[in-house]
């Protein structure tokens, strides 16, 4: 069972608004920052990105530019709120009592496994 | 612009899979074939397997949909799920009794040469609005195997769309859930607009073999479906710039659906 992809449920949108807050990014850049940032360890595809930023985008977390990229192509370039810059702060002062919380508990988990396995 | 094949089964598959309404699943493969369309460009002979690996799964965005999903938002999908199952027994028990439906015209728009009619047949118009609704909705992407059919499909959306505005007017207009303006109006033309020209790019430069298996029509016939429907939106985008005002634009939005796209939707080039 792959378990990085249920704990990455719930943060994609923490990640996008924090990328967003260095400069206005298109999907694929969104994409790729993610997995390099992470060095390899979370990948979330370009397909996979639009739900959380078609939600972003209601809720005026951020904001969507269309740039034509030569006569055919388009380009959708995303940019931060104001209203997306304080949510990003909430979650992340959220996410970091839960990872304290959830730290602080396994602790205990990690010795007892180690005891166990030797 | 020709859709390779790897692209359209890709699309194909990520548009089965998605969990939302059909509005929000149109949005999201035209935001996909965006993206997906210059990456095949520059990677003509990609498979289908690099598109899921590039771009993610169906699965895997499927997921992603539901984790970002209000439980609001899933309840209601699930209850309009419901009402389809509803809306086609209903519609089943209509078919059964004879070979094509009765349309009363309470609404004196509806011309009479598009009455279908088969006698002793249950009538839509005894159906509640809640089944008409669902059935508007969801009969649109019904496949057909041939134009006839197609057309007849379309007539009976039609149809089932002026019975609703019917009863609409005779109880009282209900409040739309999101305020029709003339920019939501004007994006949605140039959504179609766009749609459209993707369409008559492809028609251009296909082959008789990109054709998909469920295409109803030749490639000039699917050209020339897609030119018209290209040509009735961009007038009326002109007229609609021209003309709507915000007081006026649920008048338009109405003329949108009832009349502008009216036309059958040329399929021939499923994505």
């Amino acid at each position: 069972m792959n378990y990085r992809d249920q704990f990455k449920k719930g943060t994609v949108e923490m990640m996008v608004l924090a990328l967003l807050m260095e400069e206005d990014l298109y999907g694929y850049q969104l994409s790729q920052l993610i997995s390099e940032r992470s060095g390899k360890a979370i990948a979330v595809p370009e397909g996979s990105l639009y739900p959380t930023l078609y939600r972003l985008v209601e809720q005026g977390c951020i904001s969507d530019k269309k740039v034509q990229i030569g006569r055919r192509m388009t380009r959708v370039y995303y940019h931060l709120e104001l209203t997306g810059l304080l949510r990003l702060r909430e979650m992340y002062a959220e996410y970091q009592t839960f990872t304290d919380g959830l730290h602080s508990l396994l602790s205990g988990f990690a010795r007892s496994m180690e005891e166990i396995i030797s | 612009m020709k859709i390779p094949s790897p692209a359209k089964k890709y699309l194909r598959a990520v548009r089965r899979q998605l969990p939302c309404g059909h509005r929000e699943k149109r949005r999201y493969i035209v935001d996909l074939k965006l993206a997906v369309l210059p990456y095949m460009l520059l990677h003509p002979d990609a498979t289908a397997e690099e598109l899921c690996s590039r771009f993610g799964s169906p699965q895997s965005i499927a997921d992603s949909y539901l984790s970002t999903a209000d439980t609001s938002d899933l309840a209601k999908l699930h209850f309009q799920k419901r009402r389809l199952e509803l809306a086609c027994a209903s519609l089943f028990l209509v078919l059964v009794v004879g070979s094509s439906i009765v349309i009363r015209a309470n609404d004196r728009r509806i011309p009479k040469e598009n009455a279908m009619t088969i006698s002793g047949s249950i009538p839509l118009s005894s159906l509640p609005s809640a089944s008409l609704e669902t059935l508007f909705n969801e009969l649109q992407y019904v496949p057909t195997n041939t134009q006839t059919a197609e057309e007849q499909k379309w007539r009976t959306v039609n149809g089932i769309g002026a019975l609703l505005d019917s009863r609409s007017e005779a109880s009282g207009a209900e409040e739309p859930k999101t305020p029709v303006t003339k920019a939501l109006l004007t994006d949605f033309i140039n959504e179609a607009v766009w749609d459209c020209r993707l369409r008559l790019g492809a028609a251009e430069t296909a082959d008789p073999s990109d054709l998909d298996e469920d295409a109803v029509m030749t490639l000039e016939e699917g050209k020339s479906a897609a030119q018209s429907q290209l040509d009735a939106l961009t007038a009326f985008l002109a007229e609609v710039e021209q003309n709507a005002t915000e007081e006026n634009a649920p008048a338009f939005w109405v003329r949108y659906w009832t009349e502008v796209l009216e036309l059958p939707i040329p399929q021939g080039y499923a994505y």
